[in-house]
């Protein structure tokens, strides 16, 4: 067996969770969340590193190497894999918007004690902060939920359109033009 | 949203810019709609990648967030500075922070998530890195887990450039090119002697020291942190370098021996030409899958015309898509190398057949081989010995007790585990060598030509009786078959009343015929199998009662069953499955613990049932048979959960079961259920040993089956994903066995069944380019064997097909031709064969209509 399961019982309580959110139980989100935020800050280390700073992510591929530790995979559940992968966004997000804040917070007259060294690898500039397009993405599920889970599965999970497509049942033509106007949308919100 | 701003935004942006202004004008009554919109255009414009970097601008950040400083503590270590960003994670220059030695040490922490750690097993593993004490190699260490729980690797710290850009800055000629790769070639030599496979060789992992020296870097590393999980496209990703890695690491299977070899060929690629053998910067996981599994790599030739001629083959051949046909080992490219630079002639050649020598055999390192490793070395051994030792008749015997240990118990122990395909590869090929080594020895001897039958026999199991884990060697197995066949009359002709002799010989011959059923030697098949038929009804008589005996004629039934459907005869057919059934019936009742006994009456059950549906007598009476079958494997499969054979059952039985009852008109959800099972039962079952040809056969079989049965809209992904599979799995048998034809057939259909997909979901285009790969598959086919009527029928029902696309697609002029070529070969087959009733009256209405339209047009 290829796939290594790295915590049965976590594992068990994702599988079943999951049903539960199929069934559109949407509290369950709550409990879920954490759960796979662990498995998934661990994963995003090891994929998030190896991307030159200047590149946009690649992070479907750890949202799926999480899906298949996590998820049962004796009797798949097909429908579950959509669900996961709309949770897998909303949690990536987290961890970004997460260590973003904290980053910002140390800045202000936190602790120096981790000086990263910077022989080799160089800072990009960057326009605005991930805390401030979390924010915009907040306004954005108020005004049309849909486009915001859109956006998060394009930008935070780095799933392509027909990736997308396929995980929400929403047309490939759609989700482009979706995406389209909730980007132009957020760039509204977010520039100078 | 407004749903007007979002209506009149879409619909301005297929407007030129130039004449939106306008266009809003006329379109908004709303003033503040209007400027909604016109901002939203605005900043329609590099939204995207505004966004992106946002978030991945973020996401450098964690990463720097969570390096090391300096001075800090790891272990006995103190770091330094970073010298880099290696393929798993950031590289840093450390020293001994107590002074006691004055060394430099690179430390690599590898990032979690990269696959799971056992720290048991990184203990063990970092044992055997540890002890590759040799000249070109970076040793190791040390290693050890952060607090965090990374692990982290200290390893000799070399001071060098990556042999790529050496090889420039120094610029060295070609011919230096070669001879610099030699110690690398050597070093990573004495690895795989030591059992240690590489995984990630690249101009990276070769660093060169001022001195000119090559040394290599993270050995075995990749092997130490454990296979990552693996499925079709993301399975690139997870393998550290897709540029250099081989096609069976990119779709996540063992890597081996010959992994390095590719890679190696794939570094000297570049060093010669200056390009790696795959360009796939920017590519899609996806992408990349495919360009390295199935695109060509450039000769290098056409790069660099001075290397035309043996430095061409050489590359290529290190750099086969099939791992087989590549250098068995390191050591022989090597030798290839030295050859070149020496004007002396090459092994590498378009068509190479490589003699496997003892050298080879020891070098393999999957876990499995290790044992046939050793006793193979041992049986090549003695079989030069037997020349030596010819009057030493105790020797003799010897060699003959470990021909039987090698050749059954052996091969018993791993014959039902899966994963074991490769080492029965092994056991093959050194059992053939033996076996004409003993031939010399054997004419006059009964006992000896006895054993010799039974070992040729036992070499054609493995090279090709369906349904035992075959290796897809059709050929090879119908020539040992005869052999066995030839020795065992030569037997008879001396001795005719040892019933196990004739036994023995009767089901000699039912496996011949077995095999012989998969190429084209129908009535050879035919004629042998009822021989064995004679054979085994005389034994009856003169011994009633004899198990064996019954047993024989049971499964001579069971094949001939299988002969007279593939001359279409169905009916008769149908009688032989009977006469089997009722006979293995007979023998499980008798034994109940019998677990062979019992797996043979599964299958009687399943062939009942599987003819019963082709006869068409109701799918009713084939469920029953399926479920009888379905329940026997389970049972036998919970009893012994290592057991390949009822697994493999177990398989079968749910696929065929989800799909009958499909077919019934049962509970959908059921049906689908039992074929999801299935599917991943052989999923699972090609993971884990890729080389066995029949379980990719099931797999393709499986998938077939469950993607043409789903059809709700909510599966479109999943039906996709599973036509795909099959596809590629067809494709996978018939690479491996060109010589079927069987195999060809299932590519055919497969691509056919693509095709109805893509049609059903609207993808005429799509679905016209399948059609047409099937049909000329058939057409291959068809050429090479015009009377077999199955590849007829299945290209008649294509042609159907692919008519009606082509006047769904308004080509009436297409269709026409189209149906015109499968009404021909209708018509002419037709009159001897019910089956082609209903296919040909059908295209005759369809072409009518397309002559009918194609008239109303003039």
């Amino acid at each position: 067996m290829k796939h290594v399961r790295y915590d049965n019982s976590v594992a068990e309580s994702v599988t079943v969770l999951l049903k539960q959110l199929g069934k559109g139980d949407r509290r369950v989100l709550d409990e879920l969340i954490p759960l796979v935020y662990h498995e998934l800050h661990l994963i995003a280390e090891a994929y998030l590193r190896r991307e030159a700073p200047a590149h946009t992510l690649q992070p479907t591929s750890l949202i799926h190497e999480a899906y298949l530790r996590l998820v049962e995979q004796s009797h798949p559940d097909y429908n579950s894999r959509a669900h996961f992968y709309g949770v897998a966004a909303r949690v990536m997000r987290q961890i970004l918007v997460d260590h973003a804040r904290t980053r910002h917070a140390l800045k202000r007259g936190g602790n120096e004690a981790n000086v990263p060294l910077t022989d080799t690898l160089e800072f990009p500039e960057r326009p605005i902060s991930v805390v401030a397009l979390d924010e915009a993405l907040d306004r954005l599920t108020a005004a049309d939920e849909r486009k915001a889970r859109l956006v998060e599965m394009r930008f935070f999970a780095g799933m392509t359109a027909e990736e997308i497509a396929e995980c929400s049942g929403i047309p490939p033509y759609t989700v482009r033009r979706e995406l389209r106007l909730a980007q132009a949308w957020l760039h509204k919100e977010l520039a100078p | 949203m407004n749903a007007e701003v979002e209506r009149l935004f879409e619909a301005a942006l297929e407007i030129p810019p130039a004449q939106r202004a306008q266009f809003l004008s006329q379109q908004c009554a709303d003033a503040e709609v209007r400027r909604e919109v016109e901002l939203l255009l605005e900043h329609d414009r590099g939204a995207e990648t505004f966004l992106g970097q946002a978030v991945a601008g973020e996401a450098s950040a964690v990463v720097e967030s969570l390096s090391f400083s300096r001075g800090q503590r790891l272990g006995p270590y103190s770091i330094l500075s970073v010298i880099g960003r290696g393929g798993m994670g950031l590289v840093y220059l450390a020293e001994r922070a107590d002074g006691q030695f004055d060394q430099r040490v690179a430390i690599k922490v590898v990032q979690a998530g990269l696959g799971a750690l056992l720290a048991g097993r990184l203990q063990q593993e970092c044992r055997i890195l540890a002890s590759l004490e040799h000249p070109n190699i970076a040793r190791l260490i040390d290693a050890g887990a952060t607090g965090d729980g990374l692990p982290y690797f200290v390893m000799e710290y070399v001071a060098g450039q990556p042999i790529d850009r050496s090889c420039d800055e120094r610029k060295l000629s070609a011919r230096d090119r070669v001879r610099l790769m030699l110690p690398v070639c050597e070093a990573v030599q004495f690895a795989h002697q030591k059992l240690v496979v590489h995984r990630d060789l690249k101009p990276d992992n070769i660093l060169v020291t001022g001195e000119g020296i090559p040394k290599l870097l993270d050995f075995g590393i990749a092997k130490v942190i454990g296979e990552a999980p693996a499925t079709a496209p993301e399975a690139v990703t997870h393998i550290l370098t897709p540029e250099y890695g081989s096609p069976e690491q990119v779709r996540g299977e063992l890597a081996g021996t010959a992994t390095d070899t590719y890679s190696l060929g794939g570094v000297l690629y570049k060093l010669l030409t200056g390009a790696a053998p795959h360009q796939i910067e920017g590519k899609s996981p996806v992408d990349t899958l495919r360009a390295i599994c199935e695109e060509d790599i450039r000769r290098p030739s056409s790069l660099r015309p001075e290397l035309a001629g043996d430095l061409d083959r050489i590359l290529q051949m290190a750099l086969r898509k099939e791992l087989r046909r590549r250098y068995s080992s390191v050591d022989q490219f090597a030798a290839d190398l030295r050859h070149w630079l020496a004007d002396e002639p090459v092994l590498a050649s378009p068509d190479t057949i490589w003699y496997h020598s003892g050298k080879f055999i020891r070098r393999h390192s999957l876990g499995v081989a290790a044992a046939a490793i050793v006793v193979g070395a041992l049986i090549t051994g003695a079989a030069v010995a037997t020349r030596q030792a010819r009057r030493a008749e105790r020797r003799f015997a010897d060699v003959r007790h470990l021909a039987h240990v090698f050749l059954f118990d052996f091969e018993q122990s791993i014959h039902h585990l899966p994963g074991a395909t490769q080492a029965r590869q092994l056991l093959v090929k050194t059992a053939l060598e033996y076996l004409v080594t003993l031939s010399e020895e054997a004419s006059g001897d009964p006992a000896l030509t006895r054993e010799l039958a039974a070992a040729y026999e036992k070499v054609g199991d493995i090279q090709g009786e369906p349904g035992e884990g075959n290796v897809g060697n059709t050929e090879g197995a119908v020539r040992s078959y005869q052999q066995a066949v030839s020795l065992r009359q030569s037997l008879r002709d001396a001795e005719d009343t040892d019933p196990a002799i004739v036994i023995a010989m009767a089901a000699g011959l039912v496996k011949l015929a077995n095999v012989q059923a998969r190429t084209r030697a129908l009535e050879a098949a035919i004629s042998n199998c009822r021989c064995a038929l004679s054979l085994a009804e005389k034994t009856r008589k003169a011994h009633p009662g004899l198990r064996p005996a019954v047993a024989v004629q049971a499964q001579a039934h069971s094949v001939m069953s299988l002969l007279l459907m593939k001359k279409n005869d169905a009916g008769s057919s149908l009688e032989e499955a009977h006469r089997s059934l009722a006979l293995r019936e007979r023998l499980a009742a008798a034994a109940p613990e019998d677990r062979s006994a019992q797996l043979a009456l599964a299958d009687a059950d399943r062939t009942i049932a599987r003819l019963t549906e082709q006869v068409g007598t109701g799918h009713d009476g084939a469920i029953a048979y399926y479920s009888k079958a379905r329940e026997i494997f389970e049972r036998l499969s919970r009893e012994d959960p290592s057991d390949g054979q009822s697994e493999r059952g177990l398989m079968k039985a749910l696929s065929e079961l989800g799909f009958s009852a499909l077919g019934q008109g049962g509970s959908k959800e059921l049906a689908l259920a039992n074929m999801r099972w299935a599917y991943t039962i052989a999923d699972r079952r090609v993971a884990a040993d890729p080389a066995d040809a029949e379980d990719v056969t099931n797999l393709f079989a499986i998938c077939v089956r469950l993607g043409g049965s789903l059809d709700g809209r909510g599966t479109r992904g999943e039906r996709y994903r599973v036509l795909g599979r099959a596809v590629q799995a067809a494709g996978d048998l018939v690479q491996r066995d060109p010589g079927s034809e069987e195999d060809r057939l299932l590519l055919g259909s497969a691509h056919d069944h693509i095709a109805s997909f893509l049609e059903d979901d609207g993808s005429l285009g799509g679905a016209a380019r399948h059609r047409q790969i099937a049909a000329d598959i058939y057409r291959d086919l068809a050429a090479a064997d015009p009377s077999e009527s199955r590849i007829r029928l299945t290209q008649v029902w294509s042609c159907l097909r692919f008519g009606d696309l082509l006047a769904k697609q308004g080509d009436w002029a297409g269709a026409h031709r189209t149906y015109g070529l499968g009404r021909e070969v209708a018509e002419r087959l037709a009159p001897g064969n019910p089956a082609f009733a209903e296919p040909l009256a059908e295209i005759q209405r369809a072409d009518l209509h397309a002559v009918q339209v194609l008239g109303n047009h003039r």
